[in-house]
């Protein structure tokens, strides 16, 4: 127990391959030390003397329960062993799951290195930033393996859409002042800049907003053939009409063609 | 780090409260009973903190419904009373406890009905949780984007009648979404004075342990300690509770407070067809209400329950005055939070993302779904077997049901009732939504399942206690239905 407690340290400290004369140990996670350190403290328990009392005890009742029970009691007990026994893994892997989450979480979602692009982003009343991570968040380097493999469906879908281009974008215009009214064109991310960027105010065009109904939430080019019996109107807004009713001061766009995307920023008065 | 501890101690005055209220609130024979119930501290927590969480969201709504605005002299308010309330719990805690010092009460807290082991990995689970909430920052697209985005504003202004709730040009996903959590938020962002989201997800790590405080005060009802304590267990292990994933247990979503609420609502009214009386059932009442406050599906949930109810109620032949009395009682509670509620988000921008779902009862539409089922079922399977979410639970619930038992009580007859309907509800959304059903799926199905997972690993684990897989507690061995804290 103490070696693997061990490992589980240098794990955390020094992660990396360890030779210990012809012996090589890999320990780039805290995965395999905390398995080995379960796995010892379970012999060491299953083979100490004063634990024999409660083992004989258990399988006895075991034995006892098992013989009265009808095959469906069976079938239920022998399930409820595997869910306690997932749970337990559940229990194990929970500090290594949560350090990698936290890890994932500070690293990905700081914003405290600004991107080289965005001095000119500043200067330039007009710029285009490429953001070819934007597109697929998969393609960053810096996305640990664990957490390729961790990661939810949903998770994937909304990291790829909403949070690289968030943040890149916050790179981008950060130092907005606090009363900017931003005209935004993109795709879902919008809800998340508007909560990133508050106090500064995110608009969308009413056919932009169509659109991304369309494309986000009845997902159109997923079902083609159905059709929702609701019109989505586009409602006819005159640009500058509008530019000129909700006093916006910057419009912004993130602009996604296959595997790259554009960000766009115009200040506008 | 301070602000984490602003807005514990805010969290702490809120179970105060709570703890204040069902004092007050327990009847004589309740407070009777309470001393021959085998109650824990940190059971009983769940049950205050959910009962101050729906006060002070009651009293937070008001000036919003008179309106519209709600202004930081209002936050310092509740605050105050909260506090009041609290240390006037404080010290009726503290006499009662020099007078009964020394007295062998059979008290215990669950946690130490378990053993070493256990003991230890829920010390883990809980370090666990303090880490996450401590180190990692608000990430999740719902907290942000829907509930985030509302408590900043009304922190800030004040106000659901500015453009950010009535412009539907402004980028805000559902301005209309119910505003319990996000006026929580609004809350503790004054308590810490400032609007900065670090803390914030403490509410949902709150909820979650309330949950499971609620779940095993229930199940002690039924079974010895160490079961209940084992099976409280069971729930904290479960993946989907201690994920900060979307939707996840301490996601910063209103999913955990709801699944809270639910359960919390769905107890007190099983507990009120053992003892029919008009406390419980306002109670439910005040847990259903707050449960509609959180998020919508509350609405199914409060039918299901209603439908549940009376439908027992003629079948047991138990309509009487007591009947009325506490159908009257649960429905004012709900009737003053849904007034409410409805009253403060009167007038704001239905959110083009959020179609209306009555379209979807039109023949051209439903003609269209006929492949759905088969994909929804196959869905619902794979995750319900995914044990990186939910463990076993499903699977082993669905082959449980099948054991021989004695007839179930009321209770329990209510208890799975609700939870078919609700799930045939839930069930049914799916059908007919208006989104990409692989979108809907992915994004909505286990968060959905969260809502009602505690109620079924109830059902569960009284179905295993019943069939004699494990010790029970005979109905009239009970205790009586008092929720007052020790003190």
């Amino acid at each position: 127990m103490l070696f693997f407690a061990a490992c589980a340290v240098v794990a955390l400290i020094w992660p990396g391959r360890w030779s210990f004369g012809p012996l090589v140990v890999s320990l780039h996670g805290l995965k395999n030390p905390t398995y080995g350190f379960a796995a010892s403290w379970l012999l060491s328990y299953l083979t100490a003397d004063e634990s024999q009392g409660d083992i004989a005890r258990w399988t006895g009742l075991i034995r006892r329960r098992w013989s009265e029970w009808t095959p469906l009691h069976r079938t239920v007990g022998l399930l409820l062993f595997v869910h306690l026994a997932v749970s337990a893994v559940t229990v194990i892997t929970l500090p290594i799951s949560t350090y990698s989450r936290i890890r994932f979480e500070t690293e990905n979602y700081s914003v405290s290195d600004p991107l080289p692009a965005v001095e000119t982003a500043l200067s330039d009343p007009t710029v285009d930033l490429e953001l070819s991570e934007a597109a697929d968040a998969y393609a960053d380097p810096s996305l640990s393996s664990l957490w390729r493999s961790r990661a939810m469906p949903d998770e994937r879908n909304l990291i790829r859409h909403s949070h690289w281009a968030t943040l890149r974008l916050m790179q981008a215009i950060e130092p907005l002042p606090a009363d900017a009214r931003i005209l935004y064109h993109g795709g879902p991310e919008c809800m998340i800049l508007a909560y990133e960027l508050y106090p500064r105010r995110v608009f969308l065009l009413p056919e932009e907003q169509v659109r991304l109904c369309e494309e986000w939430v009845f997902g159109r080019e997923a079902q083609p053939s159905i059709r929702w019996p609701a019109s989505l109107d586009v409602p006819s807004v005159d640009k500058e009409q509008f530019l000129r009713e909700h006093r916006i001061t910057h419009d912004l766009a993130l602009i996604k063609s296959g595997s790259t995307a554009v960000c766009r920023s115009r200040r506008l008065r | 780090m301070i602000e984490a501890i602003k807005v514990v101690a805010c969290l702490a005055v809120t179970a105060g409260a709570g703890a204040a209220f069902l004092r007050l609130f327990s009847d004589d024979a309740g407070r009777t009973a309470a001393g021959s119930r085998r109650r824990s501290g940190t059971a009983t927590l769940g049950w205050c903190f959910l009962a101050g969480t729906a006060l002070v969201s009651v009293a937070l709504h008001l000036p919003l419904a008179l309106d519209g605005t709600i202004d930081h002299s209002w936050f310092a308010v509740v605050c105050a009373l909260s506090s009041l309330a609290t240390l006037w719990f404080a010290r009726v805690a503290w006499r009662n406890w020099r007078a009964t010092r020394g007295a062998a009460d059979g008290k215990r807290s669950w946690i130490l009905s378990l053993p070493v082991v256990l003991r230890i990995l829920t010390v883990v689970i809980v370090a666990c949780v303090v880490w996450f909430n401590v180190a990692a920052p608000l990430t999740t697209y719902d907290s942000r984007a829907i509930y985030g985005l509302k408590a900043r504003v009304l922190y800030d202004l004040g106000s659901v009648r500015g453009e950010d709730f009535l412009d539907s040009a402004r980028a805000h996903y559902h301005p209309h979404y119910p505003l319990l959590l996000p006026l929580h938020e609004a809350y503790l962002f004054w308590a810490q004075g400032s609007n900065d989201d670090s803390a914030i997800k403490w509410i949902s790590a709150a909820f979650s342990l309330a949950l499971v405080g609620v779940f095993v005060d229930e199940l002690r009802r039924h079974t010895t300690d160490v079961t209940a304590a084992f099976w409280g267990l069971n729930l904290l292990f479960t993946p989907m509770l201690l994920s900060g994933a979307e939707g996840g247990g301490l996601s910063g979503s209103a999913d955990a407070p709801f699944a809270a609420f639910v359960l919390a609502a769905f107890v007190q009214l099983g507990r009120w067809f053992e003892e029919p009386r008009w406390r419980p059932a306002a109670l439910a009442g005040l847990f259903l209400g707050a449960a509609t406050l959180t998020k919508q599906e509350g609405a199914f949930c409060l039918a299901a329950a209603a439908l549940a109810a009376a439908f027992l109620c003629t079948r047991q032949r138990m309509w009487n005055s007591q009947s009325v009395q506490a159908a009257v009682a649960a429905g004012t509670a709900v009737a003053v939070c849904i007034g409410l509620s409805a009253l403060a988000r009167a007038g704001l921008a239905e959110s083009p993302f959020v179609p209306d779902y009555a379209m979807a009862f039109r023949s051209d539409w439903l003609m269209q779904l006929w492949h759905r089922p088969a994909e929804f079922l196959s869905y619902l399977f794979s995750q319900f077997v995914n044990w990186r979410v939910w463990n076993l639970a499903w699977p082993l619930l669905a082959a449980a049901l099948f054991l021989r038992r004695p007839p179930p009580d009321g209770t329990v007859r209510f208890w799975r009732i609700t939870l078919v309907l609700v799930s045939c509800a839930y069930c049914g959304t799916f059908m007919i939504t208006p989104y990409n059903l692989q979108y809907q799926m992915s994004t909505a199905l286990n968060r959905l399942a969260f809502h009602l997972f505690p109620l079924a690993l109830l059902v569960l684990s009284e179905q295993l206690f019943a069939s004699g897989l494990t010790t029970r507690i005979p109905a009239r061995q009970r205790g009586s239905d008092s929720l007052q804290p020790r003190g």
